[in-house]
């Protein structure tokens, strides 16, 4: 009995302190959901199985926050490449969170798109946020932003992401914001308290979501009758579980991710291979059959069936009346406007 | 109309709505156990069609897998920690009386009855001071101090029932005090000891306020997974998990049951000697 | 024999301090030193001195504008301090006013240069150093103690003159976001004790055995994972979910109703949640009182209600308490389930100091709500002791 609890207690002691020691894994990090799945069959599994070095894949909710406080933190950050938005790239890059991109190694360089060139950040997708819904359900179709805004002739709850990036685009461009305006008017004071304004109208009505995948799970569950949703998601939503949602491209909103190398990473030699071959046309080819992201690399581009084509942030009937996001405006403002976000949302 | 044990309620609607208010409490748990049989992705009624295919999923996830691991080691280590101290804390207590005994009654519970974000908090501001933060290392102390009170509590309970008078008479034999304990009062202990280590367990297995404010997101528990699975929408994979845990729940409670029996009869039979 | 027995009294005295020293050790080290260092990083304000030790030391020196000897000085701090500490004055200084990250950003990367003349170089690299605002935080933030998180945590702040004000409507919600807190905690426990009374009262009347089935099966929930039950409850009340799928059906309802993601499905999953807390403390304490007082207030003529309500609860207090305890300490510091099942306005003070902790970096914000907290709760908890007074009941027990 009594060596029994010993050699169980030394167990537990041995399991409990050997789990410091271990060497880590190349943990990348992106957002979740059909996504990420996506991610795992183009880049994640593949790249394992070239290398032989396992890839450990996890999600984040975004926010430089976040990367300040592994960045900062003493030793291992516990994160090696992260797939970010503009601003944080911005922001995360004049801060020193990330470490810059060796370019010599990164081998299909030629064949990217010039946006997805930067000192610390290899483009990876391009995207499109806006408005979507479920196209099997009862009642009118919305077709623009402002059914969004438009409860009466609309019914249903509306769901956004938490947080004021693209919500308070939306806001300005239902308020009647010219697409090509809506950031000079966000960089005024007015501008800012107008779309908080027209967001309050539909507050009773709001629910906000943290992930993209939340946003197709309000969309499915018919929480939701209109989201703001990730046109790939929806398309792959679609794909596999036969749905019927509809993205509305005009006052859309698109934008490039990158993958970064956070700083003090250990894995920094294969955080660099793994990017090098994120950035091959023969894996970039694959992801946006699977969710509808476009790459970055112009030979996957090229090499698509025009099927696929058609669903991509960048096709050009899609791009028209669509607004690029402006990293510079979130980089400058995306602190207090988050402040006052999350005072909004709470009440 | 009353009770056999003269309270004045009318017993059929006393037992009624007892038994609706535990049906109530034991269902809605349950609801999550048909979205794991799901063939689609979506968790969601009605379901598209039956199949194994998450399970499948959940056991050959690397992720999820590696959480199982990370809550195992804390939850053993964390209890075996709780174990020790409590164990001994609890025998400290049946020795003390009257008030002293109620204040430290109370001290065991204080890890319980602090609000968890507050101790979580602080346990991030602790971990980073001495330089443990980002490590399960730190979760393990801060579970151990969660389980501390199970623990105590219920060998405080076991002892309740156990009479010194055998511990006497083991003294006066001329037994050493370690072997008077060993011969004497383990077995008598052992059940508590086992069901408070198992609440313990159970309690490190389901925390996630704590090790999502002190660890590092490379080494994920099995809740941090899943509440991170329910936020992301990962699918049915987390009602697959959940469902698991269920039937392990299910059998921890049976296990405490028996040890809480076993406990009693031990007690019966140290009274009867 | 008589010294034996006192000699035996005193190993019996020590060691039952040896056996409880662990604990106690162990609880000051879990416990005591976190809550002291929540206190401690809630007044806090270290990070810029540390950071620019010789700027801050000449800025203490005289009120208004600085001398110009002050950039050398704060080229010398930021070129010797290191990234993280740099990082961390950036951080402080965006607090105080927003944008001052990127002008100590842009300073630490042209101190690295040791320019020959400090003063140019800094007001070339942003053009804020050329203005007397920046400095003027900077003293402001120089510490080592500090009020701002405080007020901030109840929606108050400092003005440039110093004098306490409020925040601007549109940021000020901690205060709503406490009594929100404590409103949902206090409404929970309303309900365990509505629901947990009656059935706890019900078991103690059942013999033993039948009454240790019954908790076993309301351990059952106890036993399972939290965050599959506030998962559950989304299923069931959702619009589409089970509850309003079957109320549809039975024709009751021809609209789906508004059941989840609102205060009602948090006060649901919670009370759900922590029902057991409540039941088995009370349970245990109506177990212990001897049948034989109520029948002996039956028998002065005492009616049963009568008797209940003057005998058997007042004796039982003590577990009541430890239930009401339990409960409101849960509900206030548990925000995952009321994040997962509830809507934006239900978001608990957890909520934002893990916000404040996690995401926007400011421990300073997350150690003072924290506190706020903590002192609101101890006061709630303050009041149910002097109402309940159970510790009588406990020095009672053996």
């Amino acid at each position: 009995m009594k060596s029994r609890l010993v050699r169980i207690a030394l167990a537990a002691l041995i399991a409990g302190v050997s789990t410091a020691a271990i060497a880590r894994d190349l943990t990348v990090i992106s957002w979740g959901g059909n996504f990420q799945d996506a991610q795992r069959k183009a880049y994640f599994e593949p790249f394992a199985a070239e290398t032989g070095k396992k890839v450990v894949d996890d999600s984040w909710e975004g926010g430089v926050g976040t990367l300040r406080t592994r960045a900062e933190a003493a030793g291992d950050p516990g994160w090696d490449v992260i797939h970010v938005e503009v601003e944080e790239l911005q922001i995360g890059g004049a801060e020193g969170l990330f470490e810059p991109i060796d370019w010599s190694k990164i081998s299909a360089k030629d064949e990217l798109i010039p946006a997805a060139q930067n000192k610390y950040g290899v483009g990876a997708i391009t995207w499109s946020a806006g408005i979507a819904y479920d196209a099997d359900k009862a009642g009118p179709a919305p077709t623009s932003v402002s059914d969004f805004f438009d409860v009466e002739k609309f019914p249903g709850k509306r769901a956004l992401r938490k947080g004021p990036k693209y919500a308070l685009e939306l806001a300005l461009i239902a308020d009647g914001v010219p697409v090509d305006q809506v950031y000079s008017v966000l960089r005024t004071p007015e501008g800012v308290d107008r779309a908080f304004a027209k967001l309050a109208k539909i507050k009773p009505d709001l629910v906000f979501f943290e992930s993209g995948g939340q946003a197709i799970q309000l969309l499915a569950s018919g929480e939701a009758s209109q989201v703001l949703a990730f046109n790939g998601r929806v398309t792959a939503a679609n794909q596999t579980d036969k749905r019927n949602f509809k993205f509305i491209w005009p006052g859309s909103i698109y934008a490039l991710d990158n993958w970064v190398i956070l700083k003090n990473s250990p894995n920094k030699e294969e955080a660099l291979k793994f990017i090098d071959f994120a950035s091959r046309a023969s894996q970039q080819q694959i992801l946006p059959q699977l969710v509808a992201f476009g790459p970055t690399n112009t030979k996957a581009t090229a090499a698509l069936p025009e099927a696929v084509a058609a669903e991509l942030p960048t096709y050009p009937k899609n791009l028209a009346g669509a607004l690029q996001i402006d990293a510079t405006f979130w980089s400058e403002n995306i602190e207090p406007l988050t402040e006052r976000f999350n005072a909004f949302a709470s009440q | 109309m009353s009770t056999d044990y003269g309270l004045p309620l009318p017993r059929w609607w006393m037992r009624l709505g007892s038994i609706l208010l535990v049906v109530i409490l034991v269902l809605p748990a349950l609801v999550v156990v048909p979205i794991s049989f799901s063939s689609g992705s979506i968790i969601a009624f009605p379901l598209p069609g039956f199949s194994w295919h998450w399970y499948g999923e959940a056991a050959a996830s690397p992720a999820w897998r590696d959480a199982l691991l990370s809550s195992l080691r804390v939850g053993a280590a964390s209890t075996l920690i709780a174990t020790v101290i409590g164990t001994a804390a609890a025998l400290g207590i049946d020795r003390l009386q009257g008030r002293t005994r109620a204040i430290v009654l109370l001290a065991t519970l204080l890890p319980l009855v602090i609000p968890i974000v507050i101790l979580a908090l602080g346990a991030y501001f602790a971990l980073a001071t001495v330089g443990l933060s980002n490590s399960l290392t730190g979760l393990v102390i801060f579970h151990a101090a969660l389980g501390l009170p199970f623990v105590t509590l219920s060998v405080v309970a076991s002892l309740q029932g156990f009479d010194r008078t055998l511990w006497r008479a083991a003294a006066s034999l001329g037994a050493s005090p370690i072997t008077a304990f060993r011969r004497v009062m383990l077995p008598i202990i052992a059940p508590g000891v086992a069901a408070g280590a198992i609440f313990a367990f159970a309690m490190s297995l389901d925390e996630v306020v704590v090790a999502s404010f002190v660890t590092a997101p490379s080494q994920r528990t099995l809740p941090l997974q899943m509440f991170s699975g329910i936020k992301e929408n990962t699918g049915p994979i987390v009602t697959a998990v959940a469902t698991l845990l269920l039937l392990l729940s299910m059998t921890f409670l049976l296990v405490v049951e028996m040890l809480r029996r076993r406990s009693r009869r031990l007690a019966t039979a140290s009274e009867a000697t | 024999m008589s010294g034996n027995g006192a000699a035996r009294a005193r190993r019996a005295r020590l060691s039952t301090v040896v056996l409880l020293a662990p604990m106690a050790l162990f609880l000051l080290a879990v416990i005591g030193v976190p809550l002291f260092l929540l206190v401690w990083q809630s007044v806090a304000d270290r990070d810029v001195a540390i950071g620019l030790p010789r700027t801050v030391a000449m800025l203490a020196e005289g009120e208004g504008a600085p001398s110009p000897a002050i950039y050398p000085a704060l080229v010398a701090d930021l070129a010797a301090a290191s990234d993280s500490a740099v990082g961390r004055v950036a951080r402080r200084l965006n607090i105080e006013k927003a944008g001052l990250r990127t002008a100590v950003l842009a300073a630490r990367a042209t101190a690295l240069e040791s320019p020959s003349d400090p003063v140019a170089a800094l007001q070339a690299a942003d053009g804020r150093w050329a203005q007397p605002e920046i400095w003027q935080a900077i003293r402001a933030a120089s510490g080592p103690l500090t009020d701002r998180y405080l007020l901030a945590a109840i929606d108050l702040e400092r003005d440039a003159k110093g004098e306490i004000t409020s925040r601007p409507t549109e940021l000020a919600i901690y205060r709503s976001i406490l009594t929100r807190t404590f409103v949902i905690a206090a409404s929970v426990a309303a309900l365990c004790l509505a629901l947990g009374l009656p059935l706890a009262l019900y078991l103690a009347s059942l013999p033993p055995k039948f009454a240790e089935r019954w908790l076993l099966v309301l351990m059952l929930p106890l036993w399972t994972s939290i965050l599959v039950r506030a998962m559950a409850w989304t299923l069931l009340l959702q619009s589409n979910g089970l509850v309003n799928s079957l109320l549809q059906r039975a024709g009751l309802i021809a609209q789906p109703l508004d059941l989840a993601f609102n205060r009602f499905a948090v006060l649901v999953a919670m009370t759900h949640v922590l029902l057991p807390f409540m039941v088995l403390p009370i349970y245990n304490a109506l177990r212990a009182i001897p049948k034989t007082q109520l029948m002996a207030a039956g028998s002065l003529g005492a009616t049963p209600l009568q008797s209940v309500v003057r005998v058997y609860l007042p004796q039982a207090r003590a577990g009541i308490a430890a239930g009401l305890l339990l409960v409101l300490a849960s509900a206030a510091g548990y925000y995952i389930t009321p994040a997962l099942v509830g809507g934006p306005a239900d978001r608990m003070i957890g909520t934002f100091v893990e916000l404040a902790v996690i995401r926007t970096n400011n421990p300073g914000l997350a150690a003072a709500l924290g506190l706020v907290a903590l002192l609101l709760f101890l006061a709630l908890v303050g009041v149910l002791i002097a109402a309940l007074k159970p510790m009588r009941a406990l020095e009672g027990a053996r």
